[in-house]
């Protein structure tokens, strides 16, 4: 008997065989070797032995799984459907951009290089312009600054003015600075006063003015301060050593070393004595 | 003629069934996840009790029914109504799914792999395998482990090794430690009676 001559005994046996899944490779191969030589009888005993196989999986005892296995199905099911439109949008982009590519006759290569040539230059363009912009913010914020310092200054000057009991010495000039004059507006009650000169000169670095107050003949210093544009008219003098006018004799400014000194050293620029009450 | 029309009526409705999962699985392949829900729901139950007889560990029956109705998802579109129906699709698929595990850890000799049964050209069944409703499952089911349990021992022994073990015959006499032919003979002559027994009870 050949390899493949019908026994009608073999193919039963095979039959059964393949109906539970447990033929081997070379089984496998034979029996469909056989299955075309099978008589329509034997086929349908074969299909019938299918069926009653097909039933085993009703022995074990149906089991309900975890509801949270339905959920990762329908998570994963859901990628895929995602994944899925996405790849349609993103092919259906890929084909426009081809198409008016196409239309314009252009070179997908060069269009890439050009694109990115072009992104180049506005991150350049970007980032030039943004430091500029950084750099007027810093210097709009010191100037903002500057003017609050300003105008907290001028207040303070204002409540020393405002204070319920002022005096006023006048200062004249001196043969160092015929033309300067000024005014000393003194607060008493808190020790403060207002300085406020007119033509003098700007100072140098390495200079200050300095006021003094002249108490019988010893000379007090009441601050310093300097001069560095034609609009400085007003300082504030905190802390007067002494604001008794009966016991003041004058008030004198000199132009001395930066940061002031101890006594008068240079020469006086305004004097103001104070007339006997 | 009671028996007749009660023959034709429970004809018609598995015919009915029949047609409404064809229709839920071309909803499936539409992308309808409701439609594999309601797959899910009316089966699920029958093919993680298979999976577990087989796989033995729950987690693997978890992971493995996940696959199964993933799989359902993916080949959706290729079904065909000619070539069978989805209920024998769904529970082959899942046998030898549970089968492929087994083997993946090592089974000696193990047959080819099952999953040239995936393809629906495989299935050239079923016009009698049909949907089942939870009812008739369990009525069938009965019927399944009568049938089974009146074999011979030895024949029975034979059918549950080779279903629920996936060996082949070589492997099946290797574990029982009996001549291959003494095998083969208990397994077509547990066949022959498992299939008579059914023939008389489910059509």
């Amino acid at each position: 008997m050949s390899t493949f001559e019908y026994s009608g005994d073999r193919f039963d046996e095979l039959a059964c065989a393949e109906a539970l899944g447990c033929l081997s490779p070379a089984e496998k191969g034979e029996f469909h070797a056989l299955l075309i030589l099978a008589p329509e009888a034997d086929r349908q005993q074969w299909v019938r032995y299918r069926h009653a196989a097909g039933h085993l999986h009703l022995v074990p005892e149906p089991l309900q799984p975890p509801k949270t296995l339905w959920a990762a199905i329908r998570y994963e099911v859901q990628a895929r459907l995602d994944a899925k439109k996405s790849r349609q949008s993103s092919s259906f982009t890929d084909v426009l951009v081809d198409k008016v590519i196409h239309l314009l006759g252009l070179h997908r290569p060069n269009i890439a290089l050009a694109i990115s040539l072009v992104k180049l230059a506005l991150i350049v363009v970007l980032g030039v312009w943004t430091s500029q912009l950084q750099i007027k913010q810093t210097d709009a914020e010191r100037e903002l600054t500057l003017l609050r310092s300003e105008v907290d200054y001028q207040r303070e000057l204002l409540a020393i003015l405002q204070a319920p009991r002022i005096d006023v010495v006048n200062m004249a000039g001196t043969d160092a600075n015929p033309a300067g004059f000024g005014k000393v507006i003194s607060d008493p009650e808190h020790r403060q006063a207002i300085l406020q000169i007119a033509n003098l000169p700007v100072v140098d670095d390495n200079k200050d003015y300095q006021l003094w107050v002249i108490v019988g003949d010893r000379p007090i210093s009441a601050g310093v301060f300097a001069v560095k544009a034609s609009d400085d008219v007003f300082f504030r003098i905190e802390n007067l050593a002494e604001t008794d006018l009966s016991r003041i004799s004058a008030f004198a400014v000199t132009e001395e070393p930066k940061g002031g000194v101890s006594s008068p050293t240079g020469p006086m620029v305004l004097l103001g004595p104070v007339q006997p009450q | 003629m009671l028996a007749t029309f009660l023959s034709f009526l429970l004809a018609k409705i598995r015919s009915a069934k029949a047609a409404e999962e064809v229709e839920l699985m071309l909803r499936i392949a539409g992308g309808d996840v409701r439609a594999l829900d309601q797959l899910y729901q009316r089966y699920s139950s029958v093919l993680f009790g298979t999976l577990l007889s087989i796989v033995k560990k729950r987690e693997e029956a978890e992971d493995l029914l996940q696959e199964v109705f993933v799989l359902v998802w993916d080949k959706a579109k290729g079904f065909d109504a000619q070539k069978g129906n989805v209920y024998t699709w769904m529970t082959t698929l899942t046998r030898n799914k549970a089968i492929d595990c087994l083997r993946s850890k090592g089974y000696r000799n193990h047959v080819s792999d099952t999953s040239a049964n995936d393809d629906f050209s495989y299935y050239m069944d079923d016009q009698a395998h049909d949907p089942l409703d939870s009812t008739l499952l369990t009525e069938r089911a009965q019927l399944v482990r009568k049938a089974l349990s009146q074999l011979p021992a030895e024949q029975e022994e034979v059918l549950r090794i080779a279903y629920f073990k996936g060996l082949s015959q070589a492997e099946i006499a290797d574990e029982l430690a009996l001549p291959l032919g003494t095998v083969k003979t208990r397994m077509r002559q547990g066949m022959k009676k498992l299939e008579a027994s059914l023939k008389g009870f489910i059509q």
